[in-house]
């Protein structure tokens, strides 16, 4: 008995070691164009953000619409993330694709966010960033160069992804 | 002597019988089956009495849309004549919208030169859905059928997902490899509210590569495959119960680019 329950043990493990590979899995390296395209937009208050302002950051730069139901998931765990990565050289920007400004603060009322969410009103950024799919993730080193890319929502304050960005921060 | 109130209950009594007799008609469907092979045998569901147009569906959910048939019965009293090929059940795959892209080639292509051949309609279109969109790609890419001098005039594709993988953010979307072989005029409807919309340029540029004449637009205020969704928002039904609106007009459009 002991034998099989070792055994059983061992299988959970190896189960759990892939659920955790296929976590991480989900990230992409990107092999396109390295550097990052511009991103010149304000956010909903009028402010302007450059990309450029956030070099010597690890940067997850995301786009997302309120019609995606993902992007309502995973907004609290973004929000988490920032908290977990407090003290870190760490930012998130999120672009809105080219919805308008009472679509997404209605929005933003039932999902309070803790980072920038920027307009692309008439969605140049998200074409040259070539978005075909929300929430649409990059992330990028902190020298501004996509390193990962990411289709679809994750636990993004999970453990696995805590790691690799602290990694990253570290670099 | 009958009073004139017999006389008024006589008309509306014809009157209900004329509408029901109406009504039945335009409900009536007709079940026949395609044989492929020794193996394979496709029902084919038709609505409507030969017109001069022809409308050959291809659905993601044969029979499971009931969205999909009720509207056929809406453009059957607008005079057109519809096939619904149920490529489905002849390979017991079920009604799952991702098994329509498992149906092989060929016999997309048997079925659409069937109806050409038995189809008395002066014109025929293609007309199909989300990822029902593959097997219309598959079928306009075929040599013969594109030799054929053919009633075939097109295809209208609404809210189309004819991706190979799903679009990695940073990269071009990859169709499935029949894309851009057709010649035949393709009208592409997309949601507003979809990230698919901003691959139209892109969607439209790959499939004109052989020669097909591409058109493409949006429709307000809906997602993707609206009409196919459990979680509709009120435009998306309202445009769901004009659905044989959005593709009459939209038949017109294609017949003349």
């Amino acid at each position: 008995m002991g034998i099989y329950r070792h055994l059983i043990f061992c299988l959970a493990l190896i189960l759990i070691g892939q659920q955790a590979q296929a976590v991480a899995g989900q990230l992409k390296e990107y092999w396109g164009n390295m550097t990052s395209p511009r991103i010149e937009l304000p956010d909903l208050q009028g402010r302007q953000h450059s990309l450029t302002d956030y070099r010597g950051n690890v940067v997850l730069v995301q786009f997302w619409a309120t019609y995606c139901t993902p992007c309502r998931t995973e907004m609290p765990t973004m929000n988490r993330l920032i908290k977990k990565m407090q003290g870190k050289p760490f930012k998130i920007v999120t672009v809105n694709m080219a919805e308008s400004s009472e679509q997404v603060r209605q929005f933003l009322q039932e999902v309070p966010v803790d980072f920038p969410v920027l307009m692309d009103s008439d969605g140049s950024t998200l074409n040259r960033w070539k978005v075909f799919a929300a929430p649409a993730n990059f992330i990028l080193d902190k020298r501004g160069k996509i390193i990962f890319t990411l289709y679809g929502a994750i636990e993004w304050d999970s453990d696995e992804m805590v790691g690799r960005l602290n990694a990253l921060s570290e670099e | 002597m009958q009073t004139p109130a017999f006389h008024r209950s006589l008309a509306y009594c014809m009157g209900v019988l004329l509408l029901a007799t109406l009504a039945f008609a335009a409900r009536a469907e007709i079940h026949s089956t395609l044989e492929i092979n020794d193996e394979i045998e496709i029902d084919i569901v038709t609505f409507g009495e030969p017109a001069k147009t022809g409308i050959i569906w291809f659905a993601c959910r044969q029979g499971e849309d009931a969205i999909e048939f009720e509207t056929a019965r809406r453009l059957v009293s607008r005079g057109y004549q519809i096939y619904f090929p149920d490529m489905l059940s002849a390979h017991f795959l079920s009604s799952l919208p991702s098994n329509i892209a498992r149906i092989p080639a060929a016999e997309v292509v048997t079925v659409i030169r069937h109806i050409i051949d038995t189809s008395t309609a002066e014109r025929l279109f293609l007309l199909a859905g989300a990822r029902a969109a593959v097997p219309v790609i598959r079928g306009l890419a075929d040599k013969n059928l594109q030799q054929m001098d053919s009633k075939l005039k097109g295809a209208l594709l609404i809210t189309p997902r004819i991706y190979k993988t799903a679009p990695d953010p940073g990269s071009e979307p990859v169709y499935i490899d029949e894309t851009g072989l057709s010649v035949h005029p393709i009208l592409v409807l997309e949601g507003e509210r979809t990230p698919n919309r901003w691959g139209l340029p892109h969607l439209a540029a790959t499939l004109k590569k052989s020669g097909s004449r591409v058109q493409t637009d949006l429709i307000n205020g809906v997602r993707g495959y609206f009409y196919l969704r459990d979680n509709q928002t009120p435009t998306e039904m309202e445009m769901t119960r004009q659905l044989d609106t959005l593709i009459h007009d939209n038949l017109q459009k294609l017949g003349a680019i």
